[in-house]
């Protein structure tokens, strides 16, 4: 992501918008940086993040704003359905992929995070599974497919996730409100690293 | 509910947090179920009357990554994702770790650095020393949680958040001193 620093005064002007709680506030000016990019499939709305680097490891808040609105990426799907609700969300086969990945890393689940495998080489737990779950990986994966329909706006993705100790080959199906519904699946490798094709695998 | 189910319940719109604020919609029910947990613990019995003692506010935020943080010395806050449950086993072990970190402001040693203007080793060795501590104040409350109260499960929390090398560490110390 392309992130710009933002300077102090502007800054300030977010800090005071966004981190008073009733108790205390969160981010202090000078111990404090933001920044902000662009997202490829928002218009009129930006990443903008907090960083307080008063304490190790510092801490991070991730909005997404307007400049006179903030959305906090709070680990739920709503902010995100919040903007496409303004109108901000403008999807197309060049951002799609861009952003599926976004939408998996700012909501998780009560199983854990979704991962979007984009590169099995790239993937954080990989170094954690064994030399033959890694071959196993690499041979099963495939590139990321994307197809538009027309009838209803909705894209339609062939992807390889990994939940909850799982590896699956999965199709996405991504309305043009920027809600996503896992319709079909097969599972690629379980936690304990056998394989299987079928469907529906718990 | 098989995976597809779980991946989509996940992924639904609507689903999520009321709050127009960054405090977390089940922020009470969080802390119950923390604060009563941590009490059944010496350690965290200490920490709960120190919070008392010096006028300590809990909060839960909503956030993606579950944290312990303490920005001033009189709040301190646990991070839960919004619009789903935090385990109370989870909880639990975050407010141990940022009651601990509100209490190194009154250790010798262990404040936090007054300016950013310090050597950055020194920065960092503060800081290093600072979770050090944190982290033995957590396990000794998952130790006590487990051996006294017989609550296994948060040894499995424990684990999910990547210190079962502690705590086994910590029960082979009590071990050896005749403790357990």
């Amino acid at each position: 992501m392309n992130w710009q620093k933002l300077d102090r005064t502007e800054t300030a002007k977010i800090i005071q918008r966004v981190s008073n709680t009733q108790d205390g506030v969160l981010f202090s000016v000078g111990t404090s940086e933001a920044t902000a990019a662009p997202l490829p499939f928002y218009q009129g709305f930006m990443m903008v993040r907090l960083t307080n680097y008063a304490t190790l490891p510092s801490f991070t808040l991730d909005f997404l704003s307007d400049g006179s609105t903030f959305y906090l990426l709070d680990g739920s799907p709503d902010p995100l359905q919040k903007i496409a609700a303004r109108g901000a969300l403008h999807l197309n086969e060049r951002n799609i992929v861009e952003y599926v990945d976004f939408f998996f890393r700012h909501v998780t689940t009560e199983e854990g995070d979704i991962y979007l495998i984009r590169n099995p080489d790239e993937m954080p737990f990989m170094d954690s599974l064994s030399l033959d779950q890694q071959i196993q990986i690499r041979r099963a994966h495939t590139d990321i497919g994307v197809a538009y329909n027309r009838s209803d706006d909705s894209f339609m993705i062939q992807a390889d996730l990994y939940f909850a100790g799982v590896l699956l080959k999965a199709t996405l199906t991504v309305q043009a409100d920027g809600q996503i519904e896992v319709t079909n699946h097969a599972m690629l490798m379980a936690e304990s690293g056998g394989t299987n094709a079928n469907t529906g695998m718990r | 509910m098989d995976i597809l189910s779980k991946l989509n319940k996940g992924l639904k719109f609507g689903a999520g947090a009321a709050s127009g604020t960054l405090i977390h919609d089940n922020e009470s029910a969080i802390l119950d179920a923390a604060t009563q947990l941590l009490s059944k613990s010496a350690t965290g019995a200490k920490l709960l009357n120190f919070a008392a003692e010096n006028g300590i506010k809990m909060h839960v935020l909503r956030n993606k990554a579950e944290i312990a943080y303490n920005p001033a010395e009189s709040t301190v806050y646990i991070a839960a994702p919004a619009g789903l449950p935090m385990p109370g086993m989870r909880a639990v072990i975050h407010l141990a770790g940022a009651l601990r970190q509100a209490q190194q402001e009154t250790m010798e040693g262990l404040e936090r650095p007054k300016s950013a203007n310090i050597p950055q080793d020194q920065y960092v060795k503060t800081f290093v020393q600072k979770d050090k501590d944190a982290l033995f104040a957590q396990t000794c409350v998952v130790y006590e949680l487990s051996k006294v109260n017989g609550l296994s499960e948060i040894v499995d929390e424990y684990e999910a958040m990547g210190y079962l090398s502690l705590y086994k560490a910590y029960q082979e110390d009590m071990k050896s001193q005749g403790i357990e």
